[in-house]
């Protein structure tokens, strides 16, 4: 009696416990780091290319002596959709594609410019593969897909390297700002303010840094480079904020983690580099009648990492002097991001969210046609900015040089 | 009368891992826009009001369950006919939230496999648990109560580390005044999760410890708002109410937000294993009250005989419940709170009250 009920018990669980329903092993995933999407051939198609991870060239060890292969490599499909793409792609490619790790999406300029970057990020919420952590770039001056066609230094994978590189300069340069998709998609969907993305172009000539010999020099043919930030308009890109208009628009967006400000002394133009160490903007809004008037609020702190002017900086009148400049230069900065955003009317830094935090009342009114009253508003910008250390030296030696007699 | 011996803190657990059950997955009180959480506040308000209206009555009848006062309240033939439409009501909830848990594991992970395997494979861990006896699902759950709150705090820090919160999100508290925040709280968030403490009704009568009984629920019932409240809290602050109202199952989101240093990412683990716990109990303690309502009213004497075909009814109605995700997400926020749990949480447990107090009133005079 119990062999037999082991008997029937065995059988069922051979049933049960084959494993997962639709299993997919290791060795049939392609793992996708990166996507682009440019425009299709025909109307209303996208094309979409893939950057796939070579496994057997990025395990160490392996790669040092083998090595014939690139890190990467990409294809491309089109379809009218992104999905449609991903599945026609199988076609060409002995593996199923695999999302989970997909960390960067880079959409075409003129795409974006004349199409719009509405329809593209539905995949990110819908599927349970793709994630919203991925970021998002605009490839600049090229196609998309050249972009993920780099062979890089340093780094293997140019999707992965590409979203290093722009935690980086966000980190100390601050020119540009790390997107997300739901940042994007939270930009597009609100009124009170609009989605920016930055920008990737290439460095050097597309075509040498799609091919491996592009490591094979000290001096690197194509190197990928973050720049500027683009804006839009109702899914448009309208334009792109650069040099100091994006460290402007940094500052009042709260994200200056740290950078260098230039200045100048008596005898030299930009002779003075001041780190920023800190920077916090608060934004408040003042609803008149007929007019809105934005505080914003900045305080920075910095250091002074470079200096090749003579002064003296044991004395507080020389700091508080350059307390004044670094507190000028910001608001020039600021400005010039403001102005811009202004004339674009695209409200890039939220200040209809801020009323509608504030004043929910007034914002119901003024939501319709925000755009136009965002271009009017007035805005005050005070800069409070503190120089806390001059660093290990006290006087420059600048000052120092004797003054030779002919 | 068998008596279940279970502890207060078992109590305490499973009435948290019930509570928690689905409500902590679907966007709760979302119509509320970026109030959720006041609307939450608010159901849990509701919610101990009529935890105070079944105390009430399980006070005057302390050896009786639902169906049992029902019969002498109500009278025997009305009193058996509203016990057999509560067995139905629970039947039918049990199979609802198995079908939420069959349908948050498709989406989420299971894209390919058949509903009716998902549902199958919990419906019967369930059903073998239960075979066991009540006392076994209250042992578990107070181990995996453990489980589900080191879960759930990892995955708050880890939210937090992630450095997503942004406080922004969530305000401008009461954008719209207190008008859509009452409408999302009467009658969805009020009914479910907390007025689905209905069930415990049927549970009440055998507790050994019945002077305790009453105060722990209060008790679970506060800690699991609290769970709740702080939960929709950080969705609306981390993905903004945007994405949360139009997301499936918003607390995916947000754990799928979670990225430290590039390192610890893809953690939606955290989350599966959170509803998959409380899932499992909201299902079985659901199951277990049919049962008991149904052993009750047709005097089975071994109710365990009843978990195996209960199982099938379960399985099948999860299946049969709605056609596809939309419309059981419509039925369960828009119809359900309204024309079932209203009057079957609220409506009746209010009636028995007003006439066991003029009875008493009747009496004394």
């Amino acid at each position: 009696m119990k062999v037999r009920r082991c008997i029937v018990i065995f059988t069922v669980l051979l049933f049960v416990l084959t494993g997962c329903w639709n299993r997919r092993e290791l060795s049939d995933l392609a793992i996708v780091s990166a996507f682009a999407v440019d425009k299709g051939t025909k109307e209303n198609e996208y094309l979409v290319t893939f950057q796939i991870i070579n496994p057997s060239e990025n395990a160490t060890g392996v790669a040092s002596s083998g090595g014939k292969a690139t890190p990467a490599f990409t294809v491309s499909e089109t379809g009218t959709t992104i999905f449609e793409a991903i599945r026609k792609v199988s076609k060409k490619l002995s593996r199923q594609l695999f999302f989970a790790h997909i960390r960067l999406m880079v959409i075409n300029e003129e795409l974006a410019k004349e199409e719009g970057i509405l329809e593209l990020f539905d995949l990110f919420e819908r599927s349970h593969e793709a994630r919203l952590t991925s970021n998002v770039l605009i490839a600049r001056g090229t196609d998309a897909k050249s972009i993920i066609n780099m062979v890089t230094p340093l780094d293997n994978i140019s999707g992965y390297v590409t979203v290093k590189k722009l935690e980086a300069t966000e980190k100390v340069w601050s020119e540009n700002i790390k997107v997300e998709v739901d940042d994007v998609i939270n930009g597009i969907v609100s009124l009170g303010s609009s989605p920016v993305i930055s920008g990737v172009r290439i460095d050097g000539d597309p075509k040498e840094g799609q091919k491996k010999s592009n490591l094979e020099s000290t001096d690197v043919p194509a190197m990928l480079e973050i720049s500027g930030i683009a804006t839009f308009r109702g899914g448009k890109l309208v334009g792109w904020l650069d040099n100091g208009k994006a460290k402007g628009f940094m500052w009042v967006k709260n994200k200056m983690n740290s950078t260098i400000v230039r200045m100048d002394c008596k005898k030299k133009k930009g002779g003075v580099a001041i780190e920023l160490t800190e920077s916090k903007s608060s934004i408040k809004a003042e609803v008149h009648r007929k007019k809105t008037i934005f505080h914003v609020d900045i305080k920075e702190e910095g250091n002074v990492a470079e200096m090749n002017c003579p002064a003296d900086l044991s004395k507080s009148e020389e700091i508080k002097k350059l307390e004044k400049s670094l507190a000028i230069e910001t608001k020039k900065e600021v400005m010039s991001a403001i102005n811009f955003a202004q004339k674009k009317k695209v409200d890039i830094f939220g200040f209809g969210e801020v009323i509608n935090r504030e004043d929910p009342k007034a914002w119901e009114k003024m939501k319709k046609n925000w755009n136009a009253d965002f271009s009017k508003a007035e805005v005050k910008v005070k800069v409070e900015a503190y120089i806390r250390r001059p660093g290990m030296i006290m006087k420059p030696y600048i000052k120092e040089v004797p003054k030779l007699q002919d | 009368m068998e008596k279940v011996k279970i502890s207060s803190k078992q109590l305490f657990a499973i009435i948290v891992l019930f509570e928690l059950g689905s409500s902590l997955v679907v966007g709760l009180g979302v119509s509320a826009g970026k109030d959720a959480w006041l609307a939450i506040l608010l159901g849990w308000i509701g919610g101990m009001a009529l935890l105070w209206v079944y105390g009430y009555i399980f006070r005057q009848y302390p050896n009786l369950p639902l169906t049992g006062y029902l019969q002498k309240i109500m009278g025997k033939y009305v009193g058996w006919i509203i016990g057999l439409i509560y067995t139905i009501y629970f039947i039918y909830l049990a199979a609802r939230v198995l079908r939420d848990f069959g349908e948050l594991l498709y989406i989420s992970g299971y894209d390919l496999t058949p509903l009716i395997v998902i549902n199958c494979l919990l419906i019967v861990t369930i059903s073998y648990v239960l075979h066991k006896g009540f006392e076994v699902l209250a042992r578990t759950g107070e181990n995996l109560f453990i489980v589900i709150i080191m879960t759930g705090l990892t995955g708050i820090l880890l939210v937090f580390f992630s450095g997503i919160v942004d406080i922004k999100n969530v305000l401008p508290i009461l954008e719209k005044g207190w008008k859509p925040v009452f409408k999302a709280a009467f009658p969805v968030t009020f009914t479910f999760p907390f007025g689905e403490m209905v069930a415990f009704t049927m549970l009440f009568p055998y507790l050994n410890n019945k002077e305790s009984v009453l105060k722990v629920s209060y008790r679970a019932m506060s800690l699991s708002a609290a769970i709740l409240i702080f939960t929709t809290f950080l969705n609306l602050a981390a993905v903004g109410l945007n994405i949360t109202s139009r997301s499936t199952f918003p607390l995916l989101m947000t754990v799928g937000k979670i990225n430290i240093a590039n390192f610890i990412q893809n953690v939606d683990f955290i989350s599966i294993i959170t509803l998959i716990i409380g899932g499992f109990f909201k299902v079985s303690i659901l199951f277990y009250t049919a049962v008991m309502a149904a052993a009750d009213l047709f005097k089975v004497e071994k109710k365990e005989k009843l978990v195996l075909p209960f199982s099938i009814i379960i399985l099948l109605l999860s299946l049969q419940v709605a056609n596809n995700l939309t419309e059981h997400f419509n039925e369960g926020m828009k119809v359900v709170p309204l024309y079932i749990h209203l009057p079957l949480q609220t409506g009746i447990p209010l009636l028995l009250v007003i006439v066991v107090w003029f009875r008493k009133r009747l009496n004394t005079v």
